[in-house]
């Protein structure tokens, strides 16, 4: 229910920032520039993370015109409130562990570690033949 | 409030030793111990932070001066010298109980370490206590006279400690405010660790209210009974199903609650969740996660609490597996082991671990399938278990010194190096102990002959000076120098203070009329027990830990 909006990296959410603060489609040149402060990044790179979002869903790419026009889709105050929102659901179900008496502990388990779990498990197994 | 704070303060410095022992020994006890041992020894750690007052070995606790000094010292009120007789008696007949004692910290009980505020509940902001201080003056009296006949003074530290503050504004002003301070922060923190999680669980129950139903199906009802005989279980639970849960869970302190997931278990998987799940309900083990929240909530600036929980909950899993596979067959073993790792795997929900952490359930996962595989059999750490349950009590106790409050009359400093008072006489290790001034006095009565030998020892009878005297009093070592007249080294007694038994300096037997501050050695009528000497014995006891410091007087 909470991961329905994706969560952006410290590099993509600068570039989100950027994107944001500019009223009209910005091209990618604009926003190299912006960002030349803080970050020393090529223009591939840029481009990389670009798509990326765009893969996301947060920005959309304009190609109609010469050059490359990104604007936001997600705005950001919906974002940001994702982002709270998220933060509470983590505390929220946190801080319900250490009231409840579950099976398992489900903190910070994905699939990887399952299929360790699986592989541990059987060779618990053979060893004790 | 303030002295509440030092009260957990003074306490969590021994039981974090503990923890930290506990921590390093922990790959030993799991091999050789079973899970549950460590679990009580966790709580029983946990127990004795939430309650830093109690626990003091034998009867000889509570030696501390009469409670009648103590609204002598009051600031705000009258300096109503009780002086140490003549006033207690009267009153002294009537109350037997001294837990009449309005508001204030005292307990009857002689296991209380007066070092704390004596409150059953520590969240319980003790506002009242040092408010009541004042009115103490006339209504103490009573109460610790009615101590005095059996040799045992309990001494409300509150008093103590606020009092004097109040009393000495010249130069405990900007203390006040820094403590108070700190101890604000204190009280914000908890209060804010206590709401989180009890917002979360109350907002956990009503969702759990609106999307959850009531499991029907007949089978599974037929299974829950048929595990509930065979555990003896007799309180009522429901089972809810819930399909946002991430994993099968008992929940619920009043009405307890199984919730599962919408998942497809199989018979023999659900056999296994349930009866894990009403292990938990039968050791009552979320009261114990209630005990270990709380005392999070109160110490939660302390991070070994954090750890400790952490290791609890685990060693709570660890015992309940092992209370679910007890008796079981090898086969039967493995078969709930993967039961746990297919409901692990049928969870759909949070299934993308961002991080990974030390607590992470996959590290844990593995310690439960490595103790429910294993083939040693574990041996019962009931011993281990019982050292550390005496080691906790005695600790508190032992690192447990009165505060002394400052005398409002500082007389002229002086005295001599304590030694007894420094050392720690118990034996036990405890560094703490002479640093960390607190309430208690347990500590044995045979000890606290030596110290009262010791301390005769030491010459110096006769005229107080005041310049060396300084030297001679350590903060947090209390004050052994026999001939010392000042009232503040000997827990706010007044200068011409006329029980022996404050001066905790004497031997049994003594009769220097120098030990006793001046006044003569015989006894003030009602003083306690200073003719017969009846417990006094325990009277030594508290000295050496009365001693300890009055930080004020530094």
């Amino acid at each position: 229910m909470d991961n329905t909006q994706k969560k952006l990296g410290e590099a993509e959410l600068e570039i989100m920032q950027v994107i944001w603060s500019s009223e009209a489609p910005v091209p990618s040149n604009y926003i190299l520039k912006e960002l030349q402060a803080r970050r020393k990044w090529q223009l591939s790179t840029l481009m990389t993370s670009l798509a990326r979002l765009c893969g996301k869903g947060f920005v959309s790419c304009d190609r109609s015109t010469g050059s490359n026009l990104y604007s936001p889709v997600i705005p950001e105050h919906a974002y940001k409130a994702g982002t709270s929102r998220r933060f509470l659901e983590k505390l929220y179900h946190n801080s319900i562990q250490d009231l409840v008496a579950t099976l398992y502990s489900d903190r910070a388990i994905g699939d990887s570690d399952i299929a360790e779990l699986r592989a541990f498990l059987d060779r618990l197994e053979d060893e004790r033949r | 409030m303030t002295d509440l704070f030092l009260a957990f303060l003074e306490i969590s410095l021994p039981v974090s030793l503990m923890i930290v022992l506990l921590l390093l020994l922990t790959p030993l006890f799991d091999r050789r111990y079973a899970a549950r041992w460590k679990y009580w020894v966790w709580i029983v750690l946990a127990a004795r932070l939430l309650f830093p007052f109690g626990g003091g070995s034998g009867g000889t606790a509570a030696e501390l001066r009469p409670q009648g000094e103590i609204p002598a010292m009051a600031g705000p009120a009258p300096e109503t010298k009780l002086g140490s007789g003549p006033e207690l008696e009267p009153g002294s007949a009537s109350e037997a109980n001294p837990e009449l004692e309005p508001g204030s910290a005292s307990e009857a009980n002689p296991e209380l370490e007066p070092g704390s505020a004596s409150e059953a509940n520590p969240e319980l902001e003790p506002e009242p206590a040092p408010e009541a201080e004042p009115e103490r003056g006339q209504t103490a009296p009573e109460t610790p006279a009615a101590e005095a006949p059996r040799g045992r003074v309990i001494v409300a530290l509150p008093a103590q400690m606020t009092a004097p503050i109040a009393a000495q504004p010249e130069d405990t002003g900007n203390r006040i405010s820094w403590l108070d301070l700190i101890a604000g922060v204190w009280v914000s923190g908890s209060v804010a660790m206590m709401c989180v999680p009890l917002g979360s669980y109350l907002l956990y129950r009503r969702r759990l209210r609106k999307k959850g139903s009531a499991v029907q199906d007949e089978a599974v009802l037929r299974l829950l009974r048929k595990l509930k005989g065979e555990l003896q279980i007799r309180s009522a639970v429901s089972v809810i199903g819930y399909p946002e849960a991430s994993s099968p869970m008992l929940t619920g302190f009043l009405r307890p609650v199984l919730v599962l997931p919408k998942a497809q278990y199989s018979a023999e998987e659900l056999s296994f969740i349930l009866k894990h799940e009403l292990v938990h309900l039968k050791r009552g083990d979320l009261y114990c996660k209630l005990l270990f929240e709380a005392v999070r909530a109160v110490y939660w600036w302390n991070p070994l609490v954090w750890v400790m929980q952490r290791e609890a909950a685990v060693d709570m899993e660890l015992s309940c597996d092992e209370r679910v596979i007890k008796d079981l067959s090898y086969p039967e073993r493995k078969a709930y082991a993967e039961a746990l790792l297919s409901a692990l795997q049928k969870q759909s929900a949070k299934k993308t671990a961002l991080s990974t952490n030390f607590y992470g359930g996959k590290r844990i996962m593995k310690k439960r399938f490595q103790n429910i595989l294993t083939k040693t059999e574990k041996k019962n750490g009931a011993a281990v278990f019982v050292c550390a349950v005496i080691l906790a009590m005695s600790l508190g106790t032992l690192v447990g010194c009165s505060v002394i409050p400052v005398s409002p009359n500082p007389a002229a400093p002086s005295g001599t190096v304590n030694p007894a008072g420094a050392a720690n006489p118990s034996g036990t290790a405890n560094p703490a102990g002479a640093a960390n001034p607190s309430g208690t006095a347990g500590s044995p009565g045979a000890n606290n002959m030596q110290e009262g030998n010791t301390q005769s020892d030491p010459p110096l009878p006769g005229t107080p000076d005041a310049a060396p005297a300084a030297a001679a009093f350590l903060p947090g070592m209390g004050c052994s120098d026999p001939a010392c007249t000042d009232a503040a080294h000997h827990h706010d007694c007044p200068a011409d203070c006329a029980d022996y038994e404050h001066h905790h300096a004497c031997a049994l037997d003594c009769t220097e009329a120098g030990h006793h501050h001046g006044t003569a050695a015989s006894n003030a009528p009602g003083s306690f027990g200073n003719s017969g000497n009846s417990g006094a014995s325990g009277h030594h006891s508290g000295h050496s830990s009365g001693h300890h410091a009055d930080a004020h007087h530094s």
